[in-house]
């Protein structure tokens, strides 16, 4: 059982890494002389992951009135680190195979719950007052992405802790825990630190199913948790899981929530739901 | 659900859920008209004053469940929400996946 978690570490270390235009665009950013031209000039470098940028720029995830037609406003319009964010989603989103599906998984269907998440995260975000709303969209995206790489290597035995879960309504992780030894919450923070992305990202992936980072509540992960937890109530694509768990309690005083606000959200974020899956062409 | 609008709050896009008729009963604009901003100008001159129109799609606050119905999406839930909703945040999220459960049996139905 505990040589799972063994080669997992070793696939994770084979596995891709973020593309050659997301270590330039940083190092751009990181040099304080830069300007939006210089961003603008790398991302342009790079045909296919600019016309991406645009559309999902245009999507109603963001909300912007204002269309898109160049890299230059997408920076003016969201901002440097949105937009690199945009990269390491749609860069995250393709590293996998989304073909092989089977009657517990379905990678598609995936993706379309990660992307509710992030609308439902960005959302909450600003429900809760929070003025920058920068990184909870790809927090979303990608806060079970450890799910899929178990689907993708291990293919036999993640759809039996599936199953198990469907046939005894468990969680998940504890079904992971007696099949792998580990949990894809874990798997996915291998795969935050192979891509080098920041702490504040791998909380999410780590511990988005209780919201709290070493027991003390997170703003950040716990909207993620809420989100997850709402993307599922909407039927949002297929989190491949059986059950819809409990909101942990800290999360409705951390976010203060005004009364009707999660019914409320029922309308826009299906609407917005259905139009960004569109978009991102699953 | 269609509802009555004045002719003052139509929008572009707007669609016709009834026919509009002058006093003889001849059809001015028949149902399902996607309406346009002029149209409200148009109506008025005509001595219409209000249209009903079609809710828009995912307005499902305006459902009408049955008793049958509601059963039906309880027993559902109830396989996938092993939890008591306790405060009133829970019993939004529970009353967001009863509307989303609501939603999907209409789609397969009809």
């Amino acid at each position: 059982m505990s040589n799972y978690l063994q080669k997992i570490s070793k696939n994770v270390q084979e596995f891709k890494t973020l593309p050659t235009i997301y270590t330039q665009l940083m190092e751009v950013m990181a040099n304080s002389r830069s300007s939006i031209n210089d961003a603008a000039t790398v991302i342009a470098s790079d045909q296919v992951a600019a016309t991406k940028i645009l559309k999902v720029a245009n999507s109603p995830l963001f909300g912007l009135s204002a269309r898109v037609d160049s890299i230059n406003k997408a920076i003016f319009l969201l901002g440097f680190n949105e937009v690199k964010n945009i990269i390491i989603a749609t860069s995250i989103m393709d590293m996998f195979d989304n073909k092989n599906s089977s009657a517990y998984f379905n990678p598609v269907e995936f993706w379309k719950y990660s992307i509710g998440v992030g609308i439902a995260s960005r959302y909450f975000a600003k429900e809760t007052g929070i003025t920058n709303v920068d990184s909870f969209f790809l927090s979303g995206i990608i806060h079970a992405i450890g799910k899929l790489f178990l689907y993708q290597n291990y293919p036999q035995e993640f759809l039996l802790a599936l199953e198990i879960t469907h046939e005894n309504r468990l969680n998940l992780r504890e079904a992971e825990r007696e099949i792998f030894g580990t949990t894809h919450t874990i798997v996915g923070e291998l795969l935050a630190e192979r891509w080098k992305l920041p702490t504040s990202i791998s909380n999410v992936i780590r511990y988005y199913p209780t919201g709290l980072v070493n027991q003390t509540p997170d703003i950040l992960v716990s909207i993620v948790h809420l989100s997850s937890i709402v993307a599922k109530a909407l039927n949002f694509g297929n989190s491949g899981e059986s059950i819809i768990s409990k909101p942990s309690n800290h999360v409705w005083e951390l976010l203060s929530l005004r009364p009707g606000a999660l019914q409320a959200a029922f309308g826009e974020l299906t609407n917005s739901y259905e139009e960004s899956v569109k978009i991102f062409s699953l | 659900m269609a509802r009555v609008i004045s002719c003052d709050e139509i929008e572009q896009g707007m669609i016709l859920a009834q026919p509009i008729l002058n006093k003889f009963g001849q059809i001015l604009l028949p149902a399902n008209v996607e309406l346009q901003k002029k149209h409200s100008q148009l109506l008025k001159t005509w001595g219409i004053t209000s249209v009903t129109i079609k809710g828009e799609e995912g307005d499902d606050k305006e459902i009408e469940i049955s008793e049958e119905m509601r059963l039906l999406i309880e027993e559902n839930l109830k396989n996938k929400i092993l939890w008591q909703p306790i405060n009133a945040y829970e019993k939004e999220v529970y009353q967001l996946a009863f509307l989303s459960e609501a939603k999907k049996i209409l789609h397969t139905s009809s």
